[in-house]
Order: structure tokens, then C-alpha cells, then sequence
């Protein structure tokens, strides 16, 4: 296979749902400590160095370059997710590697972790994207793409000067608050506790001279307060469940205050990233997202026992993110520039500017919400490569005439909730089409993109060819993409194991199809039904050995190198920090000849 | 990356015959697994308010 490098690097980020059955009459442990666990096994398991959010997301870096953290909504910090992010990676196949490698050190961690948990049960982890109550989470995938050109990027320059003071402000009044409160309250619980103490010594003393019942009833109780105040310092800050128990509350309060304020701070922002990021993409793309479950959908039953061929697919709200609330679930996702854009303020504060000139960058992340996670290695093949590939169409003006859906969301859900795949959507001065029909459109532009094109990576010509067997098949007998593809795989077991159960027997095919330890669609992979396109050989050893643009392997060696070993050092995806605040060192990882990462671009 | 071969599955099926073929074996796995406790399973594998 030729090795020329592509033109952008690409990455992936998944959640997975921490499952724990308990044995009957067993104790759930919450997500958050079974979090700790099983990062505690990956970091036996691989070197790893903490990432900058490791003091409230527990991230971590591993050594070949990718990272791990414990994502949650400040709303339910007990039941977060763990979230794997791949290393970034120069092409398609590379990426399916890096993917398989963190299943893979997940599955081992999870293995050693099931005996180290206190309540009797069983663990799992699972590459789903939603549950049986309907919450969404999963996947995104990542590309680089030029955010905007001409006007359109003078226009979002100025917009990023124009509301950066909302920003700083923002950051400025949440800061002061939280800072304010969590110092306030310490102060507050060592002037109670001294209070206390004062209270049941003077009572004490009364009690010498006055040795009435009432009044050693008194000193027991103050006696007792104060104890109990004590056992409770003690534990939070021995006891790391307590010490989740004052967060989690903290988060709770502080979510309720500042996130009405963030709202008005960051609309003007949103409304320049709605107007001015990645037009061309999301104009030249949209119908070919909106279809793409057929390829990479990974299949859900519904609550009313219908089947619907992407999990992510059932909520997307909208084609582009128009607010910060996680909920409000876009094809096109700015949640990467606007995290930068929230924390650029902070960093600025703290003489840290670097997070804030890289959003002038003309190169930015596009982090696509719609992606469902896949256990099929084609399934996840196919739903990156294709859509590398048409992002090089789009940016070279390829997919000018590519066809516009008259209502794109209306369109995924008529497109997601039909199997059968005849549903025709109602397409912009054309007669309508089907999700095939608007599949096969992209397939024909591209061949003839890869026909006038020179100097393109030969793994494209694989991709169009894998992608045209795909659509040949689904077409005539979708049942051969049975191990191929994640929802025609999915539906034959709900359709053969599940015949004449319970809703609850279909959906417990549905959810563990995708355990990564013992999950349903491994069986298929077992029996040779689902094929492997990567050698088990090579997956273990990209656990430990970074992609190949120079920035991971930079980033790999600062993490597993034995020269720094015993320094504090905190990493994140553009740099490295060595050291502490007198004697720092920064190593930006951008600034690397790296042939694979173009100057001035960056993926963070 | 390896080759793929197109007509796995399908080629398993018509060599071996429908009922002892691998596809047959993994749906009765799947049927008495699935079985077990379906509800327990489900509420332990929720996501409050999911992720992103």
C-alpha cells in the first residue's frame, strides 16, 4: 500500500459507557471510582503522564500518543463516561490501528480491573452511543480543515478580537466566584469547627461547678459535632469517594450559577462560527453525512421496537452548534473551538497566550458529532475514509453542486429511521433522493476526483473501491454486510436471537453487541464472520508506539522517556510543560519539521 | 492492511448449511445470554444524561 502522506491528520474520540452489574444484594460503585480503577490498570499496563485536565477530568497521555479522561456533565458527576482519544494520525488505516489499540488497552485494563473492585459484580465497557433510556454520547471524529478563506476569514478573525473581552469577563467573574467559595467554605468549616471546640470547653468547665444532666447533655452534643466535623475533614481527604461527594456538589451549585451567564458571553462568538467556519465543508458534505449511516450507522432499537440505523443519529438537533449546552447535539460541532475560545481567556490571564493565536489559525479542527461507534472494522474504515476524502473534495471546490437537503435534520431522521433504505428525501431545485442514491452521487464525484487528480494517496483508491462494493451490496443483499456493517449485523441478532422476545432481551442484543470484553459483535469477529482489516500483532503493538506525525512521537518520547522521568510534567495535545513554575520548560509540538503536519497547522 | 475477502459470511453458509453454520452457533449464544436477567443488565448500562 503506498505510505504518501494525506494532506490533513485525523483522529477519534469515543466514550465509552462504564457498565457494572452487581452481584444481588451488591453496591453499584459509581462510574467515577470505577474510572479510577481501570485508569489506575492503564497506567500499569503503559506508561502515561498527566494531561493539563487532569486536575478535574483525571486526563492522562499514554505512550504512543494518545489520551484518556473521565468525561461528565456537571450536572451528574457520578455517572460520566471514559473517553479514549486516539493519537493523531496521516490517514484512514492508521486511525483504525490507533482505534483498535485503545480498545485493546482498554480490554486488558478492564480484565485486571474486575478483581479490584470492592462490590462483587461484573465490569464491562461499552463502544455504544446510546443507552436504554435514550442518552446520547459515543463518538466524534476529528480532521483538519481550513476553517474559512477570504472575507469569510477576515470576518472570523475579527470576530475572535470582537469577543474575546466577553470571554476574559466570563472567565474573569467565574474564577473570582469559584475561588471565592471554595475558600469561604474552608474558612467557614475551620471557624465552625474552633466555635465548636470553644463551646464544649466552656460548658465543660460550667459542668464542673453546675453538674446537672442538661448540661452534660449539652457538652455530648457539642462534643459530638465537633467530631463528626473532624471525621469528615478526615475522610475527604483520605477517602477519595468523600472527597467526589464535596465535588460533585461544588460542580452541581457552580453549573446551576455560572451556566445561565455563559450563554449571553459566548453567543456573539457562536454567531461568527455560525456564520463564517467551515461554510464550504458543511455546504459541500451535508447531504453526505446526513447518509452516511447507512455506511457507518451502528444500528439502535427504539422504545417503540422500531430500528433505526444510527445510535448518534437519533439526536442531532441541528447541522451546525448554535449553543454550549451539550445536549444541543450538531452534525458540525464547534464544541473544540469554543472549549479553546472559554479557556483562551484563562490562559491569557495566566501569561499563556498560545491557545488563543492558535484559533487565527486558517487551519482548524472539524469535529463531526454525527458518528456512530463502531465495532466493525469496515463499518469504522469506510466512515473515515470516505469522509476524508470528501473533505479534500469539498476544500478544492469539488462538491460546489453537491445536493442541498430542503431541511437536513428532517431528512437524517426519514433517512435514519428506514432500513429498508427506499426513503427519498426532498433535495433543493432536484428531484428527491435516497440515502443510496446520495451515496452513490458522492461515490461517481469522487472517482472522477481521483481520476483528475494527481499526487493523491493510493489508499484512496482503496477507499472508493471498498465503499462501491459496500453500496453495490446494501443495494442488491444487505445481509452479506453481515459483520461488515455495524447496523445490518446488529439487526439480524435483534431480528434471529431476538425473535418473539421482550423489549428488554432485544435491547440487551442492542447494548451488548458493542462490550469490548465480551461483547456480541465479538463473536462474529471470533467465528471469522466480522473480517479483521488490521493483524492482532500490530494493534498490540501500537499500544505502545505513537503514529507517525512527528508531533506524536515527539509527544510519545516526552512521555515514555526515562530523561525526564521523576519531573513534574503536564501534556497537552499542542505542548509539553516540564518542570515547575520557577524552572519551566515548554516544548511546543507544532513547531516540529513534520512532513506529515504542515506549518501553522494544528490539531488540539 | 489486510486482504478482505467479500463473501465470507455468505460463502460459510452456503458450504457448511444453514444450521450448523457459524451465524447459527452465535444466534443461539446470543439467545440464551441475552436471557439473563435483560433488565438488570439495561438499568446498569445507563448513561445519565449522556456525553457529547
Amino acid at each position: 500500500m503506498d505510505r504518501k502522506p494525506f494532506k490533513r491528520l485525523l483522529g477519534q474520540e469515543t466514550e465509552y459507557a462504564i457498565r457494572f452489574t452487581p452481584a444481588e444484594g451488591k453496591i453499584r460503585p459509581t462510574n467515577q471510582s470505577l474510572y479510577r480503577l481501570i485508569s489506575n490498570n492503564i497506567k500499569e499496563l503503559v506508561k502515561a503522564r498527566p494531561g493539563e485536565r487532569n486536575y478535574y477530568q483525571d486526563q492522562f497521555f499514554v505512550e504512543n500518543g494518545g489520551a484518556f479522561c473521565y468525561e461528565f456533565l456537571p450536572s451528574t458527576p457520578e455517572g460520566g463516561l471514559l473517553e479514549g482519544s486516539t493519537p493523531e494520525c496521516s490517514s484512514p488505516s492508521e486511525l483504525l490501528l490507533y482505534q483498535r489499540a485503545q480498545e485493546e488497552l482498554l480490554r486488558q485494563a478492564v480484565q485486571q480491573t474486575q478483581s479490584q473492585v470492592e462490590s462483587d459484580g461484573t465490569l464491562g465497557l461499552i463502544k455504544n452511543c446510546r443507552d436504554a433510556e435514550g442518552n446520547i454520547y459515543g463518538t466524534q471524529e476529528n480532521y483538519e480543515g481550513e476553517i474559512a478563506s477570504g472575507f469569510s476569514l477576515f470576518l472570523y478573525r475579527a470576530g475572535l478580537i470582537f469577543c474575546f473581552p466577553f470571554s476574559v469577563i466570563s472567565q474573569v467573574v467565574t474564577s473570582f466566584v469559584v475561588l471565592l467559595t471554595e475558600f469561604l467554605l474552608l474558612i467557614g468549616a475551620f471557624v465552625f469547627y474552633f466555635f465548636l471546640a470553644v463551646i464544649q470547653g466552656v460548658l465543660k468547665l460550667l459542668s464542673i461547678f453546675l453538674p446537672f444532666t442538661p448540661m452534660l447533655f449539652l457538652v455530648n452534643i457539642f462534643s459530638k459535632s465537633k467530631n463528626s466535623l473532624k471525621n469528615k475533614f478526615t475522610q475527604v481527604i483520605e477517602n477519595e469517594e468523600e472527597a467526589d461527594k464535596i465535588n460533585n456538589m461544588l460542580w452541581r451549585v457552580y453549573y446551576k450559577i455560572f451556566y445561565p451567564f455563559q450563554i449571553p458571553a459566548f453567543f456573539p462568538f457562536i454567531l461568527i462560527l455560525w456564520l463564517t467556519a467551515f461554510k464550504k465543508q458543511r455546504q459541500g458534505l451535508q447531504a453526505f453525512l446526513i447518509s452516511k449511516p447507512i455506511i457507518s450507522g451502528a444500528g439502535t432499537l427504539l422504545q417503540d421496537g422500531t430500528f433505526a440505523l444510527s445510535e448518534k443519529g437519533t439526536g442531532i438537533r441541528r447541522l451546525a452548534r448554535v449553543t454550549i449546552s451539550p445536549s444541543d447535539r450538531a452534525i458540525f460541532d464547534f464544541g473544540n473551538i469554543l472549549k479553546k475560545f472559554n479557556f483562551a481567556g484563562i490562559d491569557l490571564l495566566l501569561f499563556r497566550p498560545s491557545k488563543y493565536k492558535q484559533l487565527f489559525h486558517r487551519v482548524q479542527r472539524i469535529q463531526l458529532g454525527l458518528s456512530d461507534s463502531n465495532r466493525a472494522h469496515i463499518a469504522e474504515y469506510l466512515k473515515t475514509g470516505t469522509t476524508l476524502l470528501m473533505l479534500e473534495m469539498a476544500e478544492t471546490g469539488f462538491l460546489n453542486d453537491a445536493p442541498q437537503l430542503s431541511s437536513p435534520v428532517k431528512a437524517l431522521r426519514a433517512i435514519n429511521s428506514d432500513p429498508g433504505l427506499k426513503t427519498r428525501v426532498p433535495i433543493k431545485g432536484k428531484e428527491p433522493m435516497s440515502g443510496l442514491e446520495i451515496q452513490q452521487y458522492y461515490l461517481t464525484a469522487a472517482r472522477l476526483f481521483l481520476k483528475q487528480k494527481k499526487n493523491i494517496s493510493m489508499e484512496y483508491y482503496e477507499i472508493v473501491k471498498l465503499w462501491d462494493e459496500t453500496i453495490k451490496t446494501l443495494e442488491k443483499d444487505p445481509g452479506k454486510l453481515i459483520g461488515r456493517l455495524d447496523w445490518v449485523s446488529k439487526r439480524y441478532l435483534i431480528e434471529t436471537s431476538g425473535a418473539d422476545k421482550s423489549y428488554e432481551v432485544k435491547k440487551k442484543i442492542d447494548i451488548a453487541y458493542h462490550e469490548l470484553n465480551s461483547g456480541y459483535f465479538n463473536l462474529l469477529e471470533e467465528k471469522g464472520i466480522a473480517p479483521k482489516l488490521l493483524d492482532d500483532s500490530a494493534i498490540k503493538e501500537a499500544i505502545r508506539t505513537p503514529s507517525s506525525p512527528e508531533r506524536v512521537k515527539l509527544r510519545s518520547r516526552l512521555v515514555g522517556g526515562i530523561h525526564y522521568e521523576g519531573s513534574r510534567m503536564t501534556i497537552s495535545w499542542d505542548s509539553v510543560r516540564i518542570g515547575n513554575w520557577k524552572n519551566r520548560k515548554i516544548v511546543y509540538l507544532n513547531k516540529n519539521n513534520d512532513q506529515n503536519t504542515p506549518k501553522n497547522k494544528t490539531f488540539d | 492492511m489486510k486482504q478482505i475477502n467479500n463473501n465470507l459470511a455468505i460463502d460459510l453458509q452456503e458450504e457448511i448449511g444453514l444450521k450448523n453454520d457459524p451465524l447459527s452457533e452465535i444466534v443461539e449464544t446470543i439467545k440464551k445470554d441475552a436471557e439473563k436477567d435483560p433488565s438488570g443488565y439495561l438499568e446498569n448500562a445507563i448513561v445519565p444524561e449522556g456525553g457529547e
